[in-house]
């Protein structure tokens, strides 16, 4: 059940809404509705798995009881192991069985060995988000950083809490925790705070993403052969902005809602394109994952502990990680082993170097590298990457066959490469950001921003299901 | 309310509320700016209780529920979603749910055609999944340009002569049982309007040489001995001959002129049926724009004039009507022709006065007989 589906926004949605409104003034009562309405909105689209992982919540709570009850530190590690080993067998199993099998096949094949063949296992929508997020909670009763958990259902609505369940922003239990024990009641400012984000998500990524999604479609489903130099640079460009707007579009929509229920989650994006570095790309671009690596990876590997050689392979395994992480094919894992190559960079020599550029200079030089990032992770093979990279190398590569790409994908691609230059504009203006501005000109801009969102709906309505793009990791 | 605790609060930046009555603070929020927000989130609760109110009539009251005006035209009712347990863990009870819930929202229909509109208006593009929109304003659906862009000209022989002997086979079955039998190959409007190809098509730049992809067919036709109606050279035959096209510019199929044309070749290609042979003159309709692909002409003929006139009494006087299409008129001669089939073996008087009015030429002898066998027919209902 996706957010902006017809089941969500005109039955499921409203009905929790009300029924949190109405029956939600004690606290206690709060808690269940937000339980029972996270655990029907994941078991409607993952019936048996949602089972695996109530099991592995019980898991989770024994564990970390066991690590608070154990005085011995070797114990402690121990139970620590078998819950991070538990949570992470999940995510092997269901997301790389498949991918490892099909590599193992080709290499015992290439040794003329017989081969082995399993069937896919289907992936349950949202387990990576879901196995980080609970390995956080168990690192974190290690350290100490947070007590365990009141009861297993302040934990389990943690895990399940449906506006961040599917594609996270990955919240850690920590930051969470206090809220989640004081359930505070939304008030009407929560109401029209969080509802005006969860619009402005809906607009993202219906009006927005879902058309460029469809220029992407079309460049990136056509042999490569037949593709020229601008046919290129406009399919990766449809992509680089389709991304931007469906995943940022969905963590306004899961803020959006978080909020209104009365729970602040940690933003997940801040200008991603406006960043002067790779580095700064990265605090900027799905924040919460990049501190979850720095947190729970980056730093028990020694993080900038160990010299500069450590540091630098410490970073380079981080984000090899997690182009591991995004997904079970080769294209990722080069696109995460391309962004660590220039993490790596940037502290040797690139971010001094950009740094005497203009800002504005430096964020185009970064843009060129994150666009050529992105070929990566959207081609469907390292070869369709290769090609199309070599395309857009080569101002003279003419297209085999005219590709008409429709005027209305331009269009929305220039109000988004638009909006993406505003972002940049407004750091020249002193003491100037678009929140503030919007509230200033409150009536204006949640005029607009209502007009946009019933076209959003209507255009939700009348096309057909398009998935969130990291709906699949 | 309840308090907000003071410490998340300022760890968030919030300032802590005093615990004020419900109402005051709503009031309080309720600036004018904040309006638009409150709106939209009226039309949601709007449509999330006309969802509530629609499961409720739907089985016991269906006209209660609360729909659009003006709904799509010619689209198909979703079918119900399959509440079993295999369909639900395999997703597709889910997936129809969804759908079928955004298609029976009484704002579906405006949501599509503002949609469509919208695209329309300011790209002149088709926002319809699926259509695309040519020169000239022609309609074309993806799958026919597609399959149109992938003629190669090759074929399969053996398949081909497996083809036209299962055929040959129907024909001599349909024989055996009394029936005629008339294979008829329809056109495909991206080929008979290839000049009017998107630009958008794979093969828009050479549309108009594209290799025959019928004449291996024809021929294997011929050669079973099927007896066989060439639609799509028809077509292109009479597309010069006639004041208007003989497809929609708004349409997929062809129109109801282009439809006429095929059946009196098909009833021209079995003289002997008990049909008949169709045929007729045909002018286009008083006010009528001559070369404008509005169809609005009149067919003149003795199987019209005997389907549009009241029951058939009508001594075949008066002129065939004028119709702003001959699409009823087609549909109700296949209606009758279809209870011709069916009455053949019971009432062979009946059929043969059926046979004399309608499928036979224009004559008022035929007509009188029609009339007399009704007039009988209904004497011995009657006693």
């Amino acid at each position: 059940m996706l957010f902006y589906e017809p089941l969500f926004l005109f039955l499921f949605g409203p009905a929790v809404y009300l029924i949190y409104l109405f029956f939600g003034e004690v606290r206690l009562r709060r808690a269940i509705i937000l339980f029972a309405a996270s655990v029907i909105f994941y078991a409607w689209s993952e019936p048996v798995f949602i089972f695996l992982v109530f099991a592995s919540v019980a898991l989770d709570l024994y564990a970390a009881r066991m690590i608070v009850a154990s005085s011995e530190q070797k114990s402690r590690k121990l139970w620590l192991a078998l819950g991070v080993v538990a949570n992470l067998a999940i995510l092997v199993y269901y997301k790389y069985t498949g991918f490892l099998a099909i590599n193992l096949d080709a290499i015992l094949k290439a040794l003329t060995l017989p081969g082995i063949n399993i069937p896919q296992i289907a992936l349950p929508i949202g387990v990576s988000f879901i196995v980080f997020e609970k390995i956080t909670y168990l690192v974190d009763v290690y350290r100490g950083v947070t007590a365990p958990a009141r009861g297993p259902l302040l934990y389990s609505l943690y895990v399940f809490f449906f506006p961040k369940l599917l594609a996270g922003p990955i919240i850690k239990y920590h930051d969470v925790a206090r809220q989640f024990e004081a359930m505070p009641h939304a008030d009407v400012d929560d109401f029209v705070i969080g509802f005006s984000r969860f619009m402005l998500g809906v607009v993202k990524k219906l009006l927005f993403a879902d058309t460029l999604a469809s220029g992407a479609d079309l460049i990136f489903s056509r042999d490569v052969g037949s593709l020229g130099f601008t046919q290129a640079w406009a399919g990766v460009l449809f992509f680089t902005f389709q991304i931007y707007f469906d995943f940022s579009g969905y963590s306004d929509m899961a803020i959006g809602l978080a909020r209104m229920f009365g729970f602040r989650l940690l933003e997940n994006f801040n200008m991603p394109y406006v960043a002067t570095s790779i580095t700064d790309f990265w605090r900027r671009w799905h924040i919460s994952l990049t501190s979850w690596i720095r947190e729970y990876l980056y730093f028990p590997l020694g993080g900038n502990r160990r010299g500069e050689a450590r540091t630098y392979l410490n970073l380079w395994i981080c984000f090899f990680a997690s182009g591991v992480w995004h997904g079970a094919a080769w294209t990722y894992i080069a696109w995460g082993a391309y962004n660590g190559v220039f993490l790596v960079l940037d502290r040797l020599f690139l971010v001094k170097s950009l740094q005497r550029l203009p800002d504005w200079c430096a964020n185009i030089v970064t843009m060129i590298v994150v666009i050529v990032g992105w070929t990566f992770f959207r081609a469907t093979s390292l070869n369709q990457a290769g090609a199309l990279l070599a395309l857009m190398a080569n101002p003279w590569a003419q297209s085999g066959a005219e590709i008409v790409i429709p005027e209305e994908y331009v269009v929305v691609a220039l109000i988004a490469a638009a909006i993406c230059v505003a972002q940049r504009l407004s750091l020249y203006v002193k003491d100037f950001d678009w929140a503030s501005a919007a509230q200033r000109y409150a009536m204006a801009s949640n005029s607009a921003l209502s007009v946009l969102f019933l076209a959003a709906l209507a255009k939700g309505l009348a096309d057909p299901f398009k998935p969130f793009i990291y709906f699949r990791f | 309310m309840d308090k907000r605790v003071e410490k998340d609060q300022a760890d968030f930046g919030a300032s802590s509320s005093a615990s004020v009555p419900v109402v005051r603070a709503i009031l309080k929020s309720l600036t004018f700016s904040r309006l638009p927000i409150f709106g939209c989130a009226g039309f949601i609760a709007f449509l999330f209780l006309a969802n509530l109110w629609n499961f409720a009539v739907e089985r016991d009251w269906p006209k209660l529920r609360i729909r659009s005006a003006w709904p799509l035209a010619g689209v198909a009712k979703p079918k119900p979603a399959p509440w079993t347990l295999d369909a639900f863990l395999s997703g597709e009870t889910q997936k129809a749910v969804s759908a079928n819930l955004g298609r029976m929202s009484p704002v579906f229909p405006i949501s599509v055609r503002a949609k469509n509109q919208l695209v329309f208006s300011l790209f002149g593009g088709s926002a319809a999944p699926g259509v695309l929109i040519g020169r000239n304003g022609q309609l074309y659906e993806d799958i026919y340009i597609n399959e149109f862009c992938a003629r190669e000209g090759r074929f399969d022989p053996a398949r081909l002569a497996a083809w036209s002997s299962a055929l040959r086979d129907i024909q001599d079955m349909a024989q055996a049982r009394g029936k005629s039998f008339v294979y008829l190959i329809s056109p495909s409007k991206a080929a008979r309007y290839a000049e009017d190809l998107p630009k958008s098509a794979p093969c828009a730049a050479h549309a108009t040489a594209m290799p025959d992809k019928l004449a291996p067919y024809r021929a294997a036709l011929d050669e079973s001995h099927v007896r066989n109606v060439d639609g799509a050279a028809l077509m292109t035959a009479e597309k010069s001959k006639q004041p208007i096209a003989l497809f929609p510019r708004g349409g997929s199929h062809w129109n109801s002129v282009g439809g006429a044309l095929a059946m009196r070749d098909v009833t021209r290609a079995q003289p002997a049926s008990p049909i008949g042979v169709l045929d007729f003159t045909s002018a286009p309709a008083p006010g009528s724009r001559r070369h404008r692909p509005r169809p609005a002409r009149s067919i003149e003929s003795p199987v019209a004039r005997r389907i549009l006139s009241d029951g058939g009494d009508r001594q075949g006087r008066g002129k065939g009507r004028s119709c702003a299409s001959a699409a009823p008129a087609l549909r109700l001669a296949a209606a009758f022709c279809i209870r011709f089939w069916r009455r053949r073996r019971s009432r062979p008087v009946r059929r043969k006065s059926i046979i004399g009015s309608i499928c036979g030429p224009r004559t008022t002898k035929s007509n009188s007989v029609i009339t007399a066998a009704r007039r009988a027919t209904r004497r011995t209902a009657s006693g």
